[in-house]
């Protein structure tokens, strides 16, 4: 084969083969600004959404040295509030005992007033009974044994008191 | 003197003062019996009540104590207390006459309680008494009451004297009830 054959390229490819650099020229030159942005804009965003990971990750550290912090407190303050609940109900404990104490000695003295008060009415009501049934029987007795001479004598007893009592 | 409708003391003192001293204790019984004969309630609401006329009120009361011989100076205060629609006064006019009457003469009533009848020297006795005693002369009424036991209890007025043996057994039951 000869040189002439060997870089023999039809003009039909060549035409299109130019037409095709022109494209790519073209588009270069139209997209060139657009793709930059576009690709840049993602930087932008990969970079912001890293520095939010790295805050994040920041946050929940300054978290976990809470959380393990306030766990090695709870294990020092879980002895000192046995200890006051223990004193609490103790002394609730004696108040209740105190109280219970209060009521019954209450208790006891309203029950000696009640027995004092119900003897005391109970001689009362006997006193009462006893005089009733004496003034029965003394009115009882007069009025069998009593007879003219007495009611005359009562009656000159009568005349004479309103005399004394002038 | 106990307190009386000015009305009924008009008509008391009217009373009295036609009378002139003269019957008075006779003007009270009669009083009295006019009253009884009109105690019965429907008759008393009768004698009040507005359906009959003060004439017919005063035809009624004359027919009613008709029977009575009532003395004239009784008829003619019946007869006007009809005429002004004043019958239902009629008792507080006899006790309000009563009151007048007695005050006038100084006399004091009362009753007196036995426990058995006493006779005319004791009634004599107690009067007299009483009559010391109150400054006034006493017209007292006598009943039995055994309940009093043995004794006299007697009220003249305002006065009480109670010498019944009931009285005294109640005032030695209170000492001793007071002693306890």
């Amino acid at each position: 084969m000869t040189e002439h054959e060997a870089i023999h390229i039809p003009k039909a490819v060549l035409y299109q083969a130019i037409n095709v650099v022109i494209l790519i020229g073209v588009l270069y030159y139209f997209t060139k600004q657009k793709i930059k942005d576009y690709f840049s804009s993602r930087a932008t965003a990969h970079e912001k959404a890293k520095e939010n990971a790295a805050q994040a990750y920041k946050e929940a550290e300054t978290q976990h040295k809470d959380v393990v912090l306030k766990l090695s407190n709870l294990k020092e303050e879980e002895a000192a509030y046995v200890e006051k609940a223990q004193a609490e109900a103790k002394e609730l404990k004696s108040k209740l005992i105190r109280e219970a104490d209060q009521i019954a000695h209450n208790m006891i003295q309203d029950a000696k007033k009640t027995a004092a008060f119900e003897l005391e009415k109970a001689k009362q009501d006997l006193r009462k009974e006893a005089l009733e049934e004496a003034l029965l029987y003394a009115r009882e007795n007069i009025q069998k044994t009593i007879g003219p001479a007495d009611q005359k004598n009562l009656e000159r007893q009568f005349v004479d008191g309103i005399g004394a009592a002038q | 003197m106990k307190k009386y409708s000015e009305v009924s003391k008009r008509y008391a003192k009217a009373l009295f003062e036609t009378l002139n001293g003269d019957k008075e204790e006779i003007a009270l019984q009669q009083l009295r019996k006019v009253q009884a004969k009109i105690e019965n309630k429907e008759l008393k609401k009768l004698l009040s009540s507005p359906v009959l006329s003060r004439k017919e009120k005063g035809i009624a009361i004359f027919q009613i104590t008709a029977s009575l011989s009532l003395n004239e100076n009784i008829k003619g205060l019946l007869s006007v207390m009809a005429a002004k629609d004043r019958l239902g006064n009629l008792e507080e006019v006899v006790s309000c006459f009563e009151a007048i009457s007695d005050e006038k003469n100084n006399v004091l009533r009362g009753d007196v309680l036995s426990a058995t009848e006493i006779d005319q020297t004791e009634k004599k006795e107690i009067e007299r008494a009483i009559e010391k005693f109150t400054k006034r002369k006493p017209l007292l009424d006598y009943k039995t009451d055994e309940k009093l036991i043995g004794g006299i209890s007697a009220r003249a007025g305002s006065f009480t004297f109670d010498g019944s043996l009931s009285t005294q057994l109640l005032r030695l039951k209170e000492e001793v009830s007071k002693a306890n």
